[in-house]
């Protein structure tokens, strides 16, 4: 079931809130928690019913193994924990990405079928492997089954993140009062609307220019300079709403049951550095990433050498998650190369630069183009399209392509339009404050250190009509189905 | 926070219905209303050829079609593959073609039903079928134009194919929908519509005419441009078009979809048991096209679909003619004016063999 859909919107999601808030009003709090697992296993389900076994075996076998982390602090079950986790994932995500590529090293012709990939289960797999680590480590307080089952399959965050922590979550579920808070509700729907409105009008939008750009490439036609680049940036922008759309959407529903969850995305493009960067794009991945692999590796206390190495060796990892394909790995490898660069100029540079306008502006146009580029073998589904894309955006092919238009088969009123659409997206990213910026006085997510931006909601009559012509537009978008790009990871 | 509520909803609801009511009047794509469709189906009757026939639903065109048409002796369903079969073809036969764009095993039957329940059913009936036709993941909902043909039918043959009941028809879809939406707009900025009622439609004579349209048996004729495509220019489409993921309505095509066929051989007995004799027509690919496709693990599944033919044929004692395989229907790639479509010539080859008792 999607986020984007009527059923959801105007069946599964109502009737989750209202058997919810009914249970709470009559105190059956716990049955409340409990509807809420079953109506996320239901939405869960929904895709394939099948993929609940996989799910419900996981939760089972970690719920089961944490126990006896909190009776035994025992390495070995940590390391059994971990190594189950990890044989799930490379099972269900790596084995064909695996076989292949031996095929190719020993000329061999191992056959293994395709194995479908079930969703979400990137997703759980490290939430729940961060949860036995930190019950290692004691770091974390005995949970009930119950309690546990809801941390894993919440619907909101369950398919495409935020990767929640326990710490954040355990306790917003044990001290839970479950009260019907129409502040919360009005919130929630109207963080929701502003996702929805980012996938379906602005993300879907722009998708098929990015498509048809990328298209070519894989047929190897020549692409010009402002076609490769119109195409790349088209997906940067529809990667950007789709996501953060996406991540909206969790974010509001949550709050809609009277659940905050963690901030995952803060205006990444006006990142002046690709630090920087890191630091606000898919913010809960970043954080499992340093955590769990950067800083167990030895992160930045072994000396220079070792401290880029874990760097490159993170970003690697952190791009095959997105993948089983080369394309990741250099997607990754590109972006830890892009860090190194980035932590080695801050200490060259250190006291000699001030923080000014101009330095923040070149930054953030270098930052721009770097991601840019890094997308593109992030979203090719071919290494030797990614290459065609790239050569072109260097001006290897030319300024303009053989067919003289900027997106591919769009002709010269769909270019236009297109390139209005580019214009419009820069403007949103670029200018306007975000989601959480815009309802900072109103908590929409566990952190709130942040400054308010210009505009910031609040319950006035111009905010209504405001939020009326966005949900106008997004329930009209609603009519094509088109799933969210992190539903692939 | 109630005010803010009230006046939230209220805003919100009069936006949706004047954007709907919009969207409902200047009706780009004459979704609502069909006089088109019912002016393109009197001219056919009159045995006129409509020129620069677009933007028509050809679903609700056969509907309005069947509705006043004369029995012909042989009728000619299938996809936009078969719309070159043409009354030449059969001799001494009143014919008609009513091959629709993209035409899915749900569209055969709600268009023979159309001709079952205006007492007009053929004596031949050609079914043009595509490999897709098999394809359960096949999701497509042109049909659903003819949604309450297909349900009779369906129920008519006991089949246990899900009709989707989307959320929305798709007319309603159609009235809050955002493409639609800014269709509306550029149609109403645009000076001149295409297809303006108050003029006459343009009708051509003879074989062809500059700007393509329906001829009056219902075969298609195409522009000048299509027909005059360098081979080139054709043959570089092919290699194009085979390398398109996924491949036209071939898109997760593992296996055979069981209800699918369960379903054709339903249908081919309720024909045979009303003395309807069938031909199965398989068109072909482009060669280069043909032979990228099942080079290609995810769709060489049309070898399949068009040995389970053969064996229908085989079985049920019905003729088939053509083939997926451009070479077995010996076609070559001057027959083709594009990918997917045999040009008159390749189809003339194909059915220059056939003979109807």
């Amino acid at each position: 079931m999607l986020f984007n859909s009527y059923i959801f919107i105007f069946v599964f999601l109502p009737v989750s809130l209202i058997v919810f808030y009914f249970l709470g009003q009559i105190q059956k709090t716990r049955l409340a928690v409990a509807w809420l697992v079953i109506a996320s296993l239901f939405f869960y389900g929904w895709w394939k019913p099948e993929y609940l076994v996989i799910i419900a075996i996981s939760i089972s076998v970690n719920y089961f193994i944490s126990f006896h982390l909190h009776k035994n602090k025992s390495k070995k079950i940590l390391c059994l924990g971990v190594l189950l986790n990890l044989s799930l994932l490379g099972y269900f995500k790596y084995a064909n990405f695996f076989v292949d590529n031996l095929n190719i090293l020993i000329n061999g012709g191992i056959t293994l079928s395709k194995i479908a990939l079930p969703l979400a289960i990137s997703f759980f797999t490290f939430q729940q492997i961060a949860f036995l680590v930190d019950t290692y480590k004691h770091d974390s307080n005995k949970v009930d089954f119950l309690d546990y089952s809801l941390f894993v399959t919440f619907f909101p965050q369950l398919v495409a993140g935020p990767i929640v922590h326990h710490s954040e979550m355990m306790p917003q579920f044990k001290n839970k009062l479950i009260k019907v808070d129409f502040r919360n509700l009005i919130i929630g729907g109207s963080i929701f609307v502003l996702g929805l409105f980012k996938k379906v009008v602005l993300a879907d939008s722009i998708a098929p220019y990015g498509n048809s750009v990328f298209t070519s490439a894989s047929l190897t036609h020549s692409l010009g300079f402002l076609e490769a680049w119109a195409g790349a940036l088209s997906y940067t922008f529809q990667l950007y709403f789709d996501f953060s759309g996406y991540t909206d959407m969790a974010l509001g529903i949550a709050r809609m049951f009277g659940i905050i969850l963690p901030l995952n995305f803060f205006s990444p493009y006006k990142s002046s550095s690709i630090i920087g960067f890191w630091r606000t794009w898919h913010m809960t991945l970043s954080r499992f990433l340093k955590d769990y692999l950067y800083i167990p590796l030895g992160g930045n206390r072994l000396g220079e050498f070792r401290r880029y190495f874990n760097l490159m060796l993170t970003m690697l990892l952190g791009g095959l998650w997105h993948g089983a394909g080369w394309n990741f790995v250099v997607w990754g490898g590109l972006h830890g190369l892009f860090l190194s660069i980035n932590h080695r100029w801050q200490q060259l540079v250190k006291g000699k630069i001030t923080d000014n306008a101009f330095y923040k502006l070149v930054g953030i146009g270098l930052t721009f183009c770097c991601v840019t580029i890094a997308w593109v073998f992030f979203r090719a589904e071919k290494m030797s399209s990614a290459i065609v894309i790239i050569k072109s955006m260097f001006g290897l092919n030319g300024i303009k392509s053989k067919a003289n238009s900027t997106f591919g088969s769009f002709g010269e009123q769909g270019t236009l339009y297109g390139l209005s659409l580019l214009l419009i997206m820069a403007v949103v990213v670029f200018l306007l404050p975000n989601t959480q910026q815009f309802f900072k006085k109103y908590n929409p997510c566990l952190e709130n250190n942040f400054k308010s931006g210009r505009w910031t909601w609040s319950p006035k009559w111009y905010y209504a009509i405001f939020m009326s012509l966005i949900t106008t537009l997004a329930f009209f978008g609603l009519t094509q189905y088109s799933e969210f790009l992190y539903f692939n990871f | 926070m109630k005010k803010y509520s009230l006046i939230y909803v209220v805003t919100s609801l009069i936006l949706i219905s004047l954007l709907a009511i919009f969207n409902y009047l200047v009706d780009p794509s004459y979704i609502f209303s069909s006089n088109y469709e019912k002016r393109i189906a009197l001219e056919m009757l009159k045995k006129k050829n409509v020129a620069d026939v677009s933007n028509l639903d050809e679903r609700l065109l056969q509907k309005f079609y069947t509705a006043a048409a004369d029995k012909s002796n042989v009728i000619a369903i299938g996809s936009s593959r078969s719309m070159l079969i043409r009354s030449h073809h059969f001799k001494n036969q009143s014919f008609h073609n009513s091959s629709v764009s993209g035409a899915v095993l749900e569209d055969f039957l709600a268009i023979y039903r159309l001709y079952e329940k205006n007492n007009i059913c053929p004596d031949v009936l050609v079914l043009g079928f595509d490999p897709w036709i098999l394809n359960g993941n096949n999701t497509t909902s042109r049909w659903q134009s003819l949604k309450i043909e297909f349900s009779e039918m369906s129920k008519i043959l006991d089949s246990n194919i899900e009709i989707n009941n989307d959320f929305l028809s798709e007319e309603a879809r159609t009235l809050v929908s955002l493409p639609y939406l800014l269709k509306s707009i550029s149609s109403l900025l645009e000076k001149e519509k295409k297809n303006d009622f108050s003029k006459e439609l343009p009708l051509f004579e003879g074989e062809d005419c500059e700007t393509g349209g329906l001829r009056w048996d219902g075969s298609r004729a195409y522009t000048r441009v299509d027909r005059e495509r360098s081979i080139e220019s054709i043959n570089a489409n092919a290699s194009d078009f085979a390398g398109n993921d996924p491949v036209y309505s071939l898109g997760d095509f593992h296996e055979l979809s069981q209800t699918r066929s369960k379903l054709i051989e339903n249908f081919i007995d309720h024909l045979q048991k009303k003395n309807i004799q069938v031909v199965v027509y398989l068109p072909p690919y482009h060669p280069i096209a043909y032979e990228k496709i099942i080079r290609n693990d995810r769709y060489k599944i049309i070898k399949s679909v068009e040995r389970y033919f053969h064996q229908l044929a085989k079985e049920k004692k019905i003729k088939i003619i053509g083939s997926y395989d451009s070479l077995s229907a010996q076609c070559a790639n001057e027959d083709f004016i594009d990918a997917l479509h045999p040009n008159q010539s390749g189809i003339d080859k194909i059915f220059s063999t056939i003979e109807i008792e």
